[in-house]
């Protein structure tokens, strides 16, 4: 429904590759995130602007660290 | 409302601004903040501004869900900032659309305030919707960025709350200032602000006049935002209602699960937006 469109998701960086990341969607889907992030470190939760090229590929455009605690409750 | 024994007057004499009434209220003298002391700040997304902006074009206020707004709160990622001489503009994008932003600079803060704000960085705006040259703009007083984006999340929610509390209480028929606002910066919820009239849900219509006039008290936002609730024995003296009455109609409501008590038996808060 989504792919060809831009999307906003929020994924969990699991892993580094040449030219992506991979990551895993608040769902537990795996996501594969095109494009080269940002210079600057990224934390554990991402929010990726971008456009789905299927249902687990985005291209991104924009690169947000989230933290390492988004979504998780603390004390 | 506030009697104040400060002799303005004396203060300021000879200086070259005199703060008229300053000895009969310690509210602000400056007649912006004190408009948006007197009102609450509402949390919306870009795309219900731009709705109620479009829909009130023609008409001195601006509402969402049948409130008056004037004061608002937005999150979103700041795009296209231009920096000019005596202000900053961007656009703020919230992912339901996007809106201009003005921010006004007068003082070296404001400057070092809009410094940090970039591009593509996610800020919480805080404005007034204002009239400039026949038109409504969004000039706003606090722009921060986002440190914790869990804020981002709350702040969605929150405006999901407050949709369905404004358009919940149209539904009800409730009237007078049924105007939800933000609970962040501990500014409490008016919803029961400021009235004299009944304000209370349908349900209450079957109360005594005793129980409806504890709830009406009760409901007072100094009492909502209170921790402890109130005392019996102010009920009884600000109501001048004999204790017993008093305490019939608190069992009454507390059956009914209308209030609760707090830290003894003889302190009690309503259970609105509790």
């Amino acid at each position: 429904m989504f792919v060809g469109r831009k999307v906003r998701v929020v994924a969990q960086v699991m892993q580094f590759d040449v030219g992506s990341v991979i990551g895993k969607s608040i769902d537990d889907h795996q996501l594969i995130i095109k494009g080269s992030p940002p210079p600057h470190h990224l934390s554990k939760h991402v929010e990726i602007i971008g456009i789905a090229d299927t249902s687990q590929f985005v291209a991104a455009e924009i690169w947000t660290s989230f933290g390492d605690n988004f979504g998780t409750v603390t004390s | 409302m506030y009697a104040n024994q400060f002799d303005g007057n004396a203060a300021f004499s000879g200086g070259g601004f005199m703060p008229s009434q300053a000895t009969q209220s310690t509210e602000q003298s400056f007649s912006s903040s004190k408009n948006r002391d007197t009102q609450g700040i509402v949390p919306l997304t870009v795309k219900q501004l731009n709705e109620a902006l479009l829909m009130n074009s023609d008409s001195n206020n601006i509402s969402v869900d049948g409130v008056d707004v004037n004061n608002v709160t937005l999150v979103g990622m700041v795009f296209d900032k231009v920096e000019r001489v005596t202000d900053v503009g961007f656009f703020l994008d919230d992912g339901t659309g996007r809106i201009n932003v003005l921010r006004w600079i007068n003082e070296p803060c404001d400057t070092n305030e809009m410094a940090n704000i970039k591009d593509k960085m996610y800020v919480r705006v805080h404005a007034n919707l204002k009239g400039f040259q026949g038109k409504r703009q969004l000039v706003a007083f606090a722009v921060r960025p986002m440190t914790d984006f869990n804020e981002l999340s709350f702040h969605f929610l929150e405006c999901m709350y407050v949709h369905m509390y404004n358009t919940k209480l149209r539904a009800t028929n409730v009237s007078a200032d049924p105007q939800v606002t933000s609970s962040v910066n501990g500014i409490p919820f008016r919803g029961y602000q400021g009235t004299q009239q009944s304000h209370l849900p349908g349900q209450f219509s079957e109360m005594k006049g005793v129980e409806q006039l504890v709830m009406s008290y009760l409901q007072q936002p100094a009492a909502l935002a209170s921790t402890t609730g109130v005392h019996v024995n102010e009920l009884v003296q600000r109501l001048n209602i004999p204790l017993d009455q008093i305490m019939s109609a608190i069992r009454f409501l507390d059956d009914e699960g209308h209030v609760y008590s707090t830290i003894d038996d003889e302190h009690y808060k309503s259970t609105a937006n509790a």
